[in-house]
This record gives structure tokens, C-alpha cells and sequence, in this order.
């Protein structure tokens, strides 16, 4: 019943790729609309074509909702974080897990591992007082009223940011396409929020100087460029960890 | 829960779960004499209250077999990230000093961000990998956390508010308290589910193999009686 109109749809998208203007055939061309385009010709895949296309809508609407608010009330240095963490985010998914898609297995516990290595940085960096840092370093960046003050740093990182982390675990463990945007987006952060301890300094003119979070950051730094590793080298099988436990646990 | 601990095969421990046994043994109370210095016994009996029957449970039901991720990890990770939200409302509004007046300790808010905000949630995030990976110690996690959210998030709007006395009133914490428990009701419901099938796939077992026995023993017997 359902697979007259399926197929129907299908001739008709295959009849769009093959005979539609000039603009389209380039499009085509181009690596991310082939990786949208060409998997119309089947139920399954045209199905992934959409969970693909709608996850890159949610994860664009995401990223930038989020830059313009770090950068509305939390200032130009967080702004900066957010975006090239979202970059290095949209680089790597695009590059890899949205083209090759369901090709390999995920990275689930590089992926929680990241998040614990995360808490244990925003720990240290809550404890030597980052933000203030931040806001002392750049002075111009926070005008009055931006800005995020030690106490605000502990809902807003740990707590709300781990929460929406949790969430991206469960997207990801379910191997949504938003899933592994997610992954790409926490490991890129595992990187971005462990080098900019170390940038922030040099780029204040405070090169020597201690910052919040120098001790613990090699740690998130590890795990995510780990995580980034094992998710661009191709080629994996596709095998869940859930059958070398049930082999691991017996009763 | 009556009839878990009786009708269970009786296998022997692996070292793995043994060492889970014993670690988490001893944590409880070196995590309940800390927080007991700092928060009081209030706050201890109801964390390490579900620290200690999450244990009980674990003990009589899946130590042995801990349930498939896809089972329990999605209830886990929904009931924690609720969780971490409702533990921002508790820092928002100022948890740890109503909490130490209404109980008469010295709790700070360094503290409370020290335990609650960074350490638990760090373990409890952690305890995401040990599910995902069936070991014993992620099951305990997991049952710690979602005991923690039945018999602990109630007291937001059952215990705390008649604390502080007069008109009942808003307490920190209550608004999200009780959306971690609906996740959390499921888990438990499916871990003991799974349980319990797996235990009557194992007592079928034990039926078949025991019939194979008899038939196997009692029919040369039978044959020799028969020909008397």
C-alpha cells in the first residue's frame, strides 16, 4: 500500500537530478547537496535524505541562535569560543559522519568521556575564577550588563550545558544524523574549551600569567581529540559494544 | 521484590562484579561522612538513603546480569538531564542556604556547588559509559540514580517546604523536582522486567535440563523394572 506513492516520489526526484536547470546539476555537484540529493532513489535512504536535511537545519538554527546569545550577554571572547567550536563542529560532521553516515560505529563513551573531562575543567576553571579573568583581561569586550559572572558560569556550563550534552548522548546513542552533529559539536568543544585557557593569556598581553582551568585542560583535550580521531579515521565495523558485554556479563 | 533473591540460579560472582561490590561498599559511607560534615544528616539521609537502597535493590536483582543499554541508557540519560536541570533551579534559588537554615547546618554554596553541581553529576554523567558498557558499577549507577529520583525529589514539595514552617510555600528545587522520576519509573520498571524474564528463561532451563536428567537416568531404571 505504501510502496506505489514511494515509488512514485522517487521517479519524480530521480526526474528533478536528471533533468532540472543548470543551477541544480551544480548544486548537485557540490559534495553536501550530492550528500542530501542522491540518496532519493530509495525509501530508506530518502528517509535518511530528510532525518540529514532536518538535522542540518536544527543544528544551523542551534548555532547560531547560540553565537548571537554568547555574544548578546555573555561577550565577544565566549562569541568567539561558540564559533569556532561550531566551525571546527560543521567542518568535521560535514567532512565525515553526514557523508558517510551510519558507516561506523559512534563513539558513545569517548563522547561521555569528553562531558566527565569537560566537568572536570569547568571545576577547576569555577574554582580559579575564569570568568573574572576573562572580563579582566578584556575589559573592552564585556560592556555593561555582557558578560558572565563566576556564578552565572556555574549554571551556564555545568549545569545547562551539560544538560543539552546529555541530551546530544542520547541522540547520539540512538544514531540520529543530529546525533553525531552533537558528537562533533562536544568533541569540538573538548578542544576549543581547553586551548582557549591558553590562548586568552598570550592574547591579553598576559603571556606568563596563571588561568583558570591550565591544570585540568590536557584532560578534556585528550579525550575530545580522541573522540575527533576515532570519528574521521573511515572504515570501522559497525559493531556495538552492547555484544561484547552481553558476551562480557554472563549470568 | 519477594522472590528476587530466592528463585535466583545460583552462579558465582566474576571478579569484576566482586570488585564493584566492594568498591561501591565502601564508598557509601566515605561519600555519607563527608556530606554528613558538610550538609547534615538531612541531607545525607536522603542522598546516601538512595545511595544505600539502590545498592539493596542492585544486590538482589541484576548484579549479576546488568540490563542492555538500549533498556535502560535512554530513561538514564533523559532522568539526567532533567536531573542537571532541576539542580539548576536548586543553585538559581539559593538550595544550599534554605536548606542549611531550615536544617540548622552550615552548608555553603561553594559546598553545594562542590558535591551536587560538579562531583555528582560528573559520576552520574561518567555512569553513562558503565551502562553503556553493562558493567556492574554503571548498573549500580543507575540504580542509585533513579532510586535517588523516587524516594529523594518528592521531598522538594513533601518535606522541605513544611520545614521552614507556616503557610505552605516555594521551596528551591520544587518545580522541577518530579519530571526526573517519570524516566526514572520506567527504568526501574524495565530493569526489574528484564529481570524477571530472564530469570524464567533461566528457571526453564534449569526445568529442561533437569527433565533431560530424569528421562536419561529413570529409563534404563524403568527398563530394567519392566522386565520383571
Amino acid at each position: 500500500m505504501f510502496l506505489g506513492p514511494a515509488i512514485d516520489i522517487s521517479i519524480h526526484s530521480n526526474d528533478f537530478i536528471d533533468d532540472g536547470p543548470t543551477v541544480a546539476q551544480a548544486f548537485q555537484n557540490s559534495s553536501v547537496m550530492d550528500s542530501l540529493l542522491s540518496p532519493l532513489r530509495s525509501e530508506s535512504a530518502r528517509h535518511d535524505a530528510g532525518s540529514r536535511l532536518t538535522a542540518l537545519v536544527l543544528a544551523f538554527a542551534i548555532a547560531i541562535t547560540m553565537t548571537l546569545a554568547a555574544y548578546v550577554y555573555a561577550g565577544t571572547p565566549y562569541a568567539t569560543m561558540a564559533l569556532a567550536t561550531w566551525a571546527l563542529a560543521f567542518g568535521g560532521w560535514m567532512a565525515t559522519t553526514f557523508r558517510r553516515r551510519g558507516s561506523q560505529r559512534i563513539e558513545f563513551s569517548l563522547y561521555v568521556g569528553t562531558a566527565v573531562a569537560l566537568m572536570v575543567l569547568y571545576s577547576e576553571e569555577w574554582y580559579r575564577r575564569f570568568p573574572s579573568t576573562l572580563m579582566k583581561f578584556f575589559p573592552g569586550a564585556f560592556p555593561p550588563g555582557v558578560g558572565i559572572t563566576d556564578d552565572a558560569f556555574v549554571g551556564v556550563f555545568p549545569l545547562a550545558g551539560s544538560a543539552l550534552i546529555v541530551m546530544g548522548a542520547l541522540a547520539y546513542y540512538r544514531r540520529t544524523a543530529f546525533g553525531e552533529f552533537a558528537a562533533w559539536t562536544v568533541f569540538a568543544w573538548g578542544c576549543v574549551a581547553a586551548l582557549s585557557v591558553y590562548f586568552v593569556g598570550p592574547a591579553a598581553g598576559h603571556p606568563g600569567e596563571y588561568v583558570g582551568g591550565m591544570l585540568t585542560a590536557p584532560i578534556p583535550l585528550t579525550v575530545a581529540l580522541a573522540g575527533i580521531y576515532r570519528t574521521v579515521r573511515p572504515g570501522r565495523d559497525d559493531v556495538r559494544d552492547d555484544v561484547h558485554a552481553t558476551a562480557m556479563v554472563g549470568s | 521484590m519477594r522472590g528476587y533473591g530466592s528463585t535466583i540460579p545460583h552462579a558465582t560472582l566474576n571478579r569484576e562484579t566482586r570488585l564493584s561490590i566492594a568498591l561501591v561498599a565502601v564508598f557509601i559511607p566515605t561519600y555519607a561522612t563527608i556530606l554528613y560534615l558538610q550538609a547534615g544528616a538531612m541531607v545525607v539521609g536522603i542522598v546516601c538513603g538512595a545511595m544505600a537502597a539502590g545498592f539493596a535493590v542492585w544486590l538482589r536483582t541484576t548484579v549479576r546480569r546488568p540490563p542492555t543499554s538500549a533498556a535502560i541508557l535512554p530513561a538514564y540519560l533523559i532522568a539526567l538531564s532533567l536531573f542537571l536541570v532541576h539542580v539548576l533551579e536548586e543553585y538559581t534559588f539559593n538550595f544550599a542556604g534554605r536548606i542549611a537554615s531550615a536544617a540548622h547546618v552550615d552548608w555553603s554554596v561553594a559546598q553545594f556547588i562542590e558535591v551536587i553541581v560538579l562531583f555528582g553529576p560528573a559520576i552520574w554523567i561518567a555512569g553513562a559509559i558503565g551502562i553503556y558498557r553493562r558493567h556492574p558499577l554503571g548498573n549500580f549507577v543507575a540504580w542509585f540514580f533513579f532510586v535517588g529520583m523516587i524516594i529523594g525529589e518528592p521531598a522538594h514539595m513533601l518535606v522541605f517546604p513544611f520545614l521552614e514552617g507556616g503557610r505552605y510555600h516555594y521551596f528551591p528545587g520544587m518545580w522541577t523536582s518530579l519530571f526526573p522520576m517519570v524516566p526514572a519509573a520506567y527504568g526501574i520498571w524495565r530493569m526489574l522486567h528484564d529481570e524477571r524474564e530472564a530469570r524464567a528463561g533461566a528457571g526453564g532451563l534449569v526445568a529442561l535440563v533437569g527433565c533431560v536428567f530424569v528421562l536419561r537416568v529413570l529409563a534404563p531404571v524403568t527398563a530394567v523394572v519392566g522386565q520383571f
